[in-house]
């Protein structure tokens, strides 16, 4: 039995060394999203919810007193629970929370794009953030995700293609990236109803919602004000905001220039301080 | 509690330490404690079925001594073999047959209202009414002795690692070692751990994955091309080996680090070279006590053609009943039936009846291989049935695959992990109790973790076992 327990103590020590392997190497989406929460600052003034625009465009902030929430594919029902999570741990002197207001958010295609199995583990008590943290190998259940996204990004390093594992833009992908988010225009009834009440509720707190329409790539943004499916589905959005009163500030076309793109609706490193520099003046010129 | 899950993991952990640190001093308390967890493990899915399972323990328990005791014997069989059958028959098969009732009756021009139970089947009832039918036949033939202690026997009967997807035990094999102390072995253990771990693979790597793929495809065969609908079948015949066999190496294994050894109930069956050999090498502690308790007591091969291609009906129909109240099982079990007759009546069934295919190289000939793949092609054939909804909705399957059989097929990416998944088990064939000997058992362990840890989380959801339904 000694034997027995000592081959098993080997294994697991065996496991816990790959483990921190693997934390340095592929880290892992799931882990990416659970330190969101646990770096949460307290004392930040305004916090960023959204989705993989926001994520992006806030990417080059390093202002301590904007926190950003947002993360990859985020939908409304995760900014609630981040909102709740938010207002559970009782932040000092958060003046307002930052909201993305694009209209492929309330889009039908956006009910089934939730980070359920996210929040499953987050909320779960069991295992607990900490663990996914510091344990992917072991608690992460994306991890095979990870790991091809992670040979695939070092097939990429080693070829010389350096952004292997993102798509880079172009007008084929752009087009199909558009119709996959506006599918026909149509609005998601519950993404509205869930996106009035999340609203209600940071208000209900006492914080001010800020809405911001997030840079996108000229061609994509020729896209949703030229076809139909765009124009229908931005007036659904529009019509929410004005039954809320939201103020928006559209920063959607600001940052014009291709190479500041990952491509059709993301900005990269230098678009994201293009877009903080564009936040800066508005700032500026209101006081 | 399913064994691929975190409950299962902690259960397993705790029961593991207290049995070999705490009872195993005293030998009538380490097997209280592993009733009690049985009926904890058990009880896990639903404790009202617990009461069931104690009692049909308790029903064959005092048959078996008066089978023993009496000169009715033969009565005291018969009582216990309808006890079994009729807890058996209420729970699994009354729906059906009041179902049945109905539309011949609506047929005939008549409507009956027969009353539904519409009752969730108790899981494991298949396999422990089995267990206890085995155990009265065998001291009703003086196999065994009837065990004077309700401990023991009840341990036979609901040892968790079997309880509720087999393998079928025969008390002959099983209360023996029930009855005398367990003491640790160092490789019997190791040996339990890569039958657990290569059981996992095979059930959370290749079946699981394999499933979605099933599920799609059969959920709305009129959707796709035939070469996918091959596909399709393919993927459920590797579903359902992965699965269920994956299942049977974790008990076996979980059995080995408490010092027991199981039936073998799989042996490389996808090698089979014919019908008969592949029914030597499927589901074997079914297939063997059907051929124990009913084949041979029917009269078996030796009373003539006609008397021996009714016994091959009636066990293959029987095997097929067994696995549910439905008519797809029944054909399944009747197409098999017609496969097999043939080899019988040319004398052929058994002559792979030794040892598996190219047991002393590396590869098969090319006439193995033809027939290896000639049988893999009527199996699952025989499959879809066994999966379809319905007769009609198979014979459908069946009749959209000539449309685009020449098209790629979708999902093909799926043949890889069945590809990854012959190609270990061709490696392992020739041991079926300990996966990959020559892999030492410290690294095997290792890999397979890994393997398991990277690849076999998937997501929230755990799927759960195909044969628990049984």
């Amino acid at each position: 039995m000694k034997r027995f327990v000592f081959h098993m103590m080997f294994i697991v020590l065996t496991i816990v060394l790959i483990n921190f392997v693997y934390l340095a190497l592929v880290g892992g989406s799931f882990r990416n999203y659970a330190g969101k929460y646990l770096r949460f600052n307290r004392s930040a003034s305004f916090v960023v919810l959204g989705d993989s625009h926001a994520t992006r465009a806030w990417a080059a902030n390093r202002e301590s007193d904007i926190y950003n929430f947002a993360h990859g594919s985020d939908n409304i029902a995760d900014m609630r629970a981040k909102v709740e999570f938010i207002s559970q741990n009782k932040p000092n002197n958060i003046k307002a929370l930052i909201l993305s207001v694009e209209p492929h958010l309330i889009s039908t295609y956006r009910e089934i794009k939730n980070n359920s199995k996210f929040n499953n583990i987050v909320k779960n008590e069991f295992v607990g953030l900490s663990a996914l943290v510091w344990f992917p190998l072991v608690v992460d259940p994306n991890t095979e995700l990870d790991s091809k996204v992670y040979v695939h990004a070092l097939r990429g390093k080693i070829s010389g293609h350096k952004n292997a594992s993102r798509r880079e833009f172009a007008t084929g992908t752009a087009r199909a990236r558009f119709r996959d988010q506006y599918v026909d225009g149509s609005a998601s009834r519950q993404l509205v109803k869930e996106y009035e009440e999340l609203i209600d509720y940071a208000r209900k707190q006492g914080w001010r919602v800020i809405a911001l329409k997030y840079p996108v790539h000229p061609y994509f943004d020729s896209l949703i004000h030229a076809r139909p499916e765009g124009q229908k589905l931005s007036s659904t959005m529009d019509s929410l905001i004005l039954s809320r009163d939201l103020q928006v500030v559209d920063y959607s076309s600001i940052v014009n220039r291709e190479d500041l793109f990952l491509d059709q609706d993301h900005v990269n490193e230098a678009g994201s301080r293009e877009f903080l520099k564009a936040v800066q003046n508005q700032m500026t010129a209101n006081e | 509690m399913i064994f691929n899950s975190i409950e299962f993991l902690l259960f397993f952990a705790v029961f593991f330490c207290l049995y070999w640190f705490v009872f195993q001093r005293n030998f009538r308390a380490q097997n209280i404690f592993i009733l009690a967890a049985s009926y904890f493990f058990y009880g896990w899915w639903d404790w009202r079925f617990v009461s069931l399972l104690i009692l049909s323990t308790l029903i064959d328990y005092a048959f078996g001594l008066a089978i023993n005791r009496t000169s009715k014997r033969k009565l005291y069989l018969w009582l216990s073999i309808v006890n079994n059958l009729t807890i058996l028959g209420f729970f699994k098969y009354y729906d059906f047959f009041a179902s049945s009732f109905q539309d011949v009756a609506l047929k005939l021009g008549f409507t009956v209202h027969p009353y539904f139970l519409d009752i969730v089947l108790p899981v494991g009832i298949s396999f422990y009414t089995f267990h206890g039918m085995s155990y009265v036949f065998d001291i009703y033939n003086g196999k065994v002795q009837p065990t004077k202690d309700f401990v023991q026997y009840a341990v036979f009967v609901s040892f968790f690692p079997l309880l509720v997807a087999g393998p079928i035990e025969r008390a002959s094999h099983l209360l023996p070692q029930v009855q005398k102390p367990r003491q640790f072995n160092y490789d019997q253990a190791m040996d339990g751990m890569r039958l657990i771990l290569w059981g996992l693979f095979k059930k959370v790597v290749v079946a699981d994955s394999l499933a979605i793929v099933v599920n799609e495809i059969f959920a709305s065969p009129s959707s796709y091309s035939g070469s996918t609908l091959v596909l399709g079948a393919v993927c459920f015949a590797f579903q359902i080996y992965g699965d269920f066999s994956g299942y049977t190496d974790i008990a076996l294994g979980t059995a080995k680090l408490l010092g027991f050894e199981l039936l073998t109930n799989f042996r490389f069956p996808y090698f089979s070279r014919d019908i008969a050999e592949f029914w030597r090498r499927w589901h074997i502690s079914l297939s063997s006590w059907f051929r124990d308790y009913v084949y041979v007591p029917l009269g078996g091969s030796k009373q003539g053609p006609w008397i021996s291609i009714r016994n091959i009906f009636v066990i293959f129909l029987l095997s097929g009943f067994w696995h549910g109240a439905k008519w797809t099982y029944l054909v399944w079990g009747g197409f098999h039936a017609l496969l097999y007759v043939p080899l019988f009546l040319f004398g052929v069934n058994r002559q792979h009846a030794s040892e598996i295919v190219a047991a002393e190289r590396w590869l098969p000939t090319v006439r193995e291989m033809v027939q290896i793949l000639g049988t893999f092609v009527l199996v699952t054939i025989g499959w879809v049935f066994f999966r379809a909804d319905s007769v009609t909705s198979a014979l459908s399957y069946f009749a959209h695959i000539p449309k685009g059989i020449l098209s790629i097929p979708q999902h093909l990416s799926s043949l890889g992990i069945i590809a990854i998944f012959l190609v270990l088990d061709w490696t392992t064939r020739r041991s079926e109790r300990k996966p990959h000997p020559f892999i030492p058992a410290v690294p095997y362990v290792i890999a397979l973790l890994l393997i398991l840890l990277v690849f076999g989380k998937g997501g929230s959801e755990n799927i759960e076992f195909i044969y628990f339904q049984f």
